[in-house]
């Protein structure tokens, strides 16, 4: 079970991604993110703090991210989830953050 | 100290992509027969999703029928998984074998599950005997990253 949901900002996207994002639901967060990539949206933050589980289909989705030179913050609260993200080796590059201020903080950088 | 009991635990999935839906209903099942770690059960369902996912969508493609037999037994520190298939030969210790000490940028993508599984589990081997893959590892519950 996933639930996604988007809201746009003046600094970012602003994804809220709960439940679990597995091969079965991927496809489900994949399809909005492109059409954003698409659309020329550059900035994103995933609020995940409620997500409990994450595997390598919804991971491809933020490398996607990473190669099309997007600015990628997440709010990560599971431990799980945190230690299979840091897996990757791109824990520094998707700015894996606690809290989501944190997270926001990102981006309101880039602009000032 | 008294060993603990082995707990066995045996499914079938089909070929379908849709049957790896069930391993999450397997999860939730080990979680209330078994004294495990949410970590631990996270790390077997994430293998088990990664490494039949690929046995589903790559192993199969073409084929119009095929099984996956998983075996678990849980010693109170390992849990120990078996896993047979009838799809294409394919050894994931291979793969992972090439791909670590990468880091993600570098390797295909497609490689992700693979290295991730063979990061989590421990003494991954494979054979192919009598038209199966057999694949067996173990996760260490006790394991502390």
């Amino acid at each position: 079970m996933i639930n996604i949901s988007n809201q746009h900002t003046s600094n970012y996207e602003l994804i809220e991604v709960s439940g679990r994002l597995d091969t079965s639901n991927a496809d489900l967060l994949d399809e909005p993110v492109q059409q954003l990539i698409d659309s020329g949206s550059q900035n994103f933050l995933f609020d995940m703090s409620r997500l409990d589980y994450i595997s390598s289909y919804g991971i491809r989705i933020f490398v996607k991210l990473l190669r099309h030179q997007a600015k990628v913050s997440m709010v990560v609260r599971s431990d799980s989830v945190f230690s299979i993200l840091k897996m990757t080796g791109l824990e520094n590059r998707l700015n894996i953050k606690r809290d989501i201020n944190e997270a926001k903080k990102i981006f309101t950088q880039i602009t000032q | 100290m008294q060993d603990s009991p082995i707990i066995e635990y045996h499914f079938t999935l089909g070929h379908h992509v849709k049957d790896i839906e069930r391993i999450e209903h397997v999860i939730k099942e080990l979680e209330s027969l078994l004294d495990i770690d949410e970590k631990s059960l996270f790390q077997l369902n994430l293998v088990l999703e990664e490494l039949i996912s690929n046995t589903m969508f790559y192993g199969f493609s073409g084929m119009d029928e095929g099984s996956i037999d998983v075996d678990l037994s849980f010693d109170g520190s390992y849990i120990n998984v078996r896993i047979h298939d009838n799809a294409k030969e394919f050894d994931p210790t291979v793969e992972a074998n090439d791909t670590s000490g990468h880091t993600l940028d570098e390797r295909a993508v497609g490689g992700l599950g693979i290295m991730l599984s063979q990061r989590i589990s421990e003494e991954m081997e494979y054979k192919r005997h009598g038209g199966l893959n057999k694949l067996s590892f173990k996760i260490n519950t006790k394991r502390n990253d």
